[in-house]
């Protein structure tokens, strides 16, 4: 049975369970249309030597009797993540060839899982950017239309899902880099809790505000990943030790009497008409189902740019200072001659990092440098403080999940941005907010608008509330779909092998 | 807050980067927007107080719902395997005798 495209994991899972296929099949067939397709779209930076090898060890486990809902299943992972024995750069020159000697705990509990890792994605350099044309390789292109970008910074995750290169990925998420991709190339994509995912082996860009997250073909795989790579890790003591739910039975509870909140700052001037309409329409669907839905406030909204691209880059700047090439990463060299230590450390860093990694890291330093971090970042602090009260309180009086656009816009074309990086970061204008108070957030694809393009809505929820999101998600999934870009359908069927 | 070419330089020194005459101009006309823009927190007076507000707080709202505590990061002062001194040094860019070999840091 040649491997159906684009389908979700429950489809493979009662495949191979029934012996109808293998995993061996399965990841052949997925390195074939990374292959065929990625030439053209540059998801991956580069594949697993071991994948195969991976595929027949999950074999050899579902024929001993074995049975686990990621057995056998391809993976594609971020590479900002470490991968034992897999290069692992964050798409930057400076970590060019850096192999890390152990992997991270997301990764570790897929592998233990029977997951198989397919390769390695590309990215924004260091998760610094919403396009993915930040990256040190070129730019990943968006399979419903080339010739715009598939967001960021998870970009090449989100590719290669919805180009059916992978049914599983996982990327980070620190102002929306797992959300925005996500909702570009319409899939869903879920950014857990701060604290419910460890972090160890995930390369930081902003402590307190990264977060690893699934990218998949429907919310329930978004939940069954969860349940394999949630839960307390002592490697990460920002990890907390709260049960993981029944995360994948979550999705076939409905939302009747859940209370769902529309932000109305969320809906301003700034959305495209056409992504306001859908929304809206969701929420009449949530309605329809049972959910009671209305208006709320949070007045702070318009501050959560500036804040965040103060705390984001001043956590950056103390994050990437280890970037010295004494321990890893490529060393610069300057003019000719012996250099002395700081000479290597500027030519390390001046020749290592891209243009918006450089930017980010100097705001960051002035906003912590002397004189200016209580105006700087000890306001954006307080500010975010505020921010998540709002969010709290109406949590505790009641409201389950907020529902509200993903993006401002749908996808835009590749260089449209690429000079202006402040028109760049507004478009992280409904993401961040759920970084900068730690809360999980839900992006759910809401079939396309009139140019075919895809269109996200958000979910956002309370902390460890990942449950309401699962409901709300899978039930706005059942009315909307997941679809399959044309590109991608159409050149499937040019193959001798067909389409499913 | 206007800023200046040679604060430019001076903030990529305190971040130990090289930067070229280029980047130095594009960076401070850039920052000077990005910073123009992050001025609109300075507004957040009008509407909303800022006292009593920790300014090294974290926006914990699993800390405020009361959910769960960060797991215990301490352990028993005993040994455990760690990582190997080959694998610590399999990444460095020079190593000899078992070390990390750099350019000389002092003037002798």
């Amino acid at each position: 049975m040649n491997t159906p495209p684009c389908l979700g994991t429950a489809h493979l899972r009662r495949a191979l369970d029934e012996r109808e296929t293998t995993a061996y099949r399965i990841t052949h067939d997925c390195l074939d249309r990374i292959d065929r397709f990625d030439g053209e779209l540059n998801a991956f930076l580069r594949t697993n030597p071991d994948a195969v090898e991976e595929a027949e060890a999950a074999d050899r486990r579902i024929e001993a009797g074995e049975r686990g809902p990621l057995l056998g299943i391809p993976v594609a992972v971020k590479d900002n993540l470490n991968t034992a024995g897999l290069e692992t750069t964050c798409a930057s020159r400076i970590l060019d060839g850096f192999v890390p000697p152990a992997d991270a705990t997301a990764v570790e509990r897929l592998r233990a899982a029977g997951a198989v890792i397919l390769g390695k994605t590309n990215m924004d350099e260091f998760a610094m950017g919403s396009s993915t044309e930040n990256s040190c390789a070129r730019p990943t292109h968006n399979p419903w239309d080339p010739e715009r970008v598939p967001g960021g910074s998870s970009g090449g995750s989100a590719v290669a899902v919805a180009a059916g290169m992978a049914p599983l990925a996982l990327g980070s998420d620190t102002g929306g880099s797992v959300r925005q991709p996500a909702a570009f190339c319409g899939i869903p994509g879920l950014k857990p809790t701060y604290g419910r995912v460890s972090r160890f082996g995930l390369i930081a860009f902003g402590s307190s505000l990264d977060q690893i997250g699934p990218l998949a073909r429907g919310v329930r795989d978004l939940a069954t990943v969860l349940e394999t790579i949630a839960g307390p890790d002592p490697r990460d003591a920002t990890c907390r030790d709260v049960p993981v739910d029944a995360y994948v039975a979550a999705c076939e509870r409905g939302v009747d009497g859940l209370r769902v909140g529309l932000p109305l700052e969320y809906f301003d001037e700034g959305l495209d008409p056409q992504i306001d309409r859908r929304v809206h329409e969701a929420a009449a669907v949530l309605e329809g189902l049972g959910a009671r839905v209305e208006e709320v406030s949070l007045p702070l909204t318009r501050y959560a740019i500036p804040t965040y691209y103060l705390i984001a880059t001043a956590e950056a700047s103390s994050n990437l200072a280890r970037y010295d090439a004494v321990r890893y990463g490529r060393r610069g060299t300057s003019g000719d001659g012996p250099q002395d230590l700081p000479e290597m450390y500027r030519a390390t860093r001046g020749a290592g990092f891209g243009a918006e990694v450089k930017r980010r890291i100097m705001l960051g330093t002035y906003a912590l440098s002397a004189g200016y971090h209580d105006a700087f970042y000890g306001k954006a602090s307080q500010v975010r403080t505020l921010l998540t009260r709002d969010f709290v309180r109406h949590f505790e009086a009641g409201i389950d999940l907020l529902l509200a656009p993903t993006t401002p816009t749908v996808a835009f074309p590749i260089g449209d941005r690429r000079e202006d990086p402040l028109r760049m970061y507004l478009s992280d204008v409904y993401t961040t907010t759920a970084n900068l108070a730690g809360l999980p957030a839900l992006s759910v694809p809401l079939g396309t608008h009139g140019g075919g393009l895809p269109v996200g809505g958000q979910l956002i929820g309370p902390a460890f509330g990942e449950v309401s999101l699962f409901r709300a998600g899978a039930a706005l999934e059942r009315h909307f779909g997941v679809e399959t870009p044309a590109w991608i359908a159409g050149r499937l069927s040019q193959t001798e092998e067909g389409t499913a | 807050m206007p800023i200046h070419r040679q604060q430019v330089q001076r903030i990529a020194e305190l971040a130990r980067m090289d930067l070229d005459s280029d980047e130095l101009s594009l960076f401070s006309e850039q920052l000077q927007s990005i910073l123009d823009y992050i001025a609109l927190l300075d507004t957040i007076d009008t509407i909303r107080s800022l006292e009593g507000i920790d300014p090294a707080g974290s926006g914990d709202s699993a800390g405020m719902m009361g959910h769960g505590q960060a797991v215990e990061a301490l352990r028993e002062d005993e040994p455990v395997p760690c990582l190997s001194s080959d694998a610590a040094l399999a990444n460095a860019p020079d190593s000899r005798n078992g070390h990390f070999r750099v350019p000389r840091v002092l003037e002798l």
